[in-house]
């Protein structure tokens, strides 16, 4: 993702039907493709963190219930989508179509990807994954303002599945580290 | 039961804030006297209102993440810890409820209806009225430099240890408030809260405490 080397900082709003939580998300991108993320608390408290890389993810602090491979998986493959890690190293990237100034490609990547992406700018407006069986789709809508190629707001739903999380970006970290 | 612990440690933290500087601390020379003008300040404080700063320091990011707000306490139970920069997030506690107020949307939660509520309840309180370092989770080491009192709380459960190594909290030398409180994680990554503008005994209105909907 844009802007990710340094860090990225977004407050995060998770919501399942009536609830809602919140917490920070931070993401950085530690090698070309290795990802280290963290969620804290507002109180400042990391409560999960972890590196994603090829090799899937690496746990440095988690819940019990997400170290459940089935969750496991599930998060791996949100953060995937969320963090355009099929960009960094992408096997095949294949135009499907041109529309409104707006391209599609599909992504030959794990997960696969299919983009939308702003053709004058090359900005990612919109990730899901693909799969032959694919029940519970993530997808992802990213928004910019007008002149910058980090995204503001990001937004992660599912499909059958009334999840949704929310991120606002807060802070970006130049990369000095 | 990791839900709770988690709960404890982000209530403690909360509770606790304070920055340390470059001070140089040496252990403290009277123990005794130190709780016991602790105990001084807390019996004669009826109500706190305080502005603080919150940085997160990160091993992995160049630069700390911050964040600022205001807390209010009024004696025997009320207190609200509100953030107002960058995002707007307040925990509430009246006694009877944990309220979160999350950019406007609320969630409550009866404090009776769960022993972890409870004790969170009880910490927190303790936490601002200064008796924290009669909590039995944590074994305590006393410093002092020229300007502050430092307790050193480590905790000794197994679980609580898993997502935090110690909260140093520094108290005003000056007046036993505290002064800011510092978080360490167990990978040193650490929480710092400081207040300032600290004062005590101001007026509070009962309402702050209330959930939107009952005030309405």
């Amino acid at each position: 993702m844009a802007g990710a080397d340094g860090g990225l900082v977004y407050n995060a709003t998770f919501r399942y039907k009536d609830f809602q939580a919140s917490g920070l998300l931070v993401a950085k991108r530690v090698q070309p493709s290795e990802y280290h993320v963290v969620l804290l608390s507002k109180f400042g408290v990391s409560l999960m963190e972890f590196k994603l890389n090829e090799g899937g993810i690496q746990w440095i602090k988690t819940f019990e219930q997400l170290g459940k491979k089935r969750v496991e998986k599930m998060l791996e493959r949100d953060f995937r989508v969320l963090l355009l890690t099929g960009l960094d190293n992408p096997g095949k990237l294949k135009l499907q179509k041109q529309e409104g100034g707006e391209l599609t490609y599909k992504v030959k990547s794990d997960p696969g990807l299919r983009l939308r992406a702003e053709a004058e700018t090359g900005r990612v407006l919109y990730a899901e994954n693909r799969g032959f069986i694919n029940p519970v789709k993530t997808k992802v809508s990213f928004l910019y303002k007008e002149d910058g190629d980090i995204p503001e707001e990001i937004s992660l739903k599912h499909s059958n599945v009334a999840m949704r999380l929310d991120l606002n970006l807060l802070k970006v970290i130049n990369a000095e580290r | 039961m990791l839900y709770r612990n988690i709960l404890l440690l982000v209530l403690a933290v909360a509770i606790c804030s304070f920055q340390p500087g470059k001070e140089e601390f040496t252990a403290m020379k009277d123990v005794a006297a130190f709780r016991a003008g602790l105990s001084k300040m807390a019996a004669a404080t009826k109500s706190i209102k305080a502005s603080f700063t919150q940085e997160k320091y990160l091993a992995i990011l160049a630069n700390t993440i911050e964040s600022e707000g205001t807390i209010q306490f009024k004696k025997p139970n009320l207190l609200k810890w509100e953030y107002t920069t960058p995002y707007q997030y307040a925990i509430i506690l009246n006694g009877k409820e944990l309220i979160i107020n999350d950019q406007g949307k609320e969630n409550s939660f009866d404090i009776a209806s769960s022993q972890a509520f409870k004790q969170i309840n009880e910490l927190i309180v303790n936490s601002v009225q200064g008796n924290i370092l009669d909590e039995e989770r944590f074994s305590i080491k006393y410093l002092e430099s020229k300007n502050h009192y430092q307790a050193q709380l480590q905790p000794k459960e197994e679980q609580m240890k898993k997502f935090l190594k110690g909260i140093d909290v520094y108290f005003d030398k000056a007046n036993y408030t505290v002064a800011k409180i510092r978080l360490t994680e167990p990978e040193d990554d650490y929480t710092l809260i400081t207040f300032k503008n600290t004062r005590l005994n101001e007026s509070i209105a009962d309402d702050i405490f209330a959930a939107k909907k009952k005030k309405q």
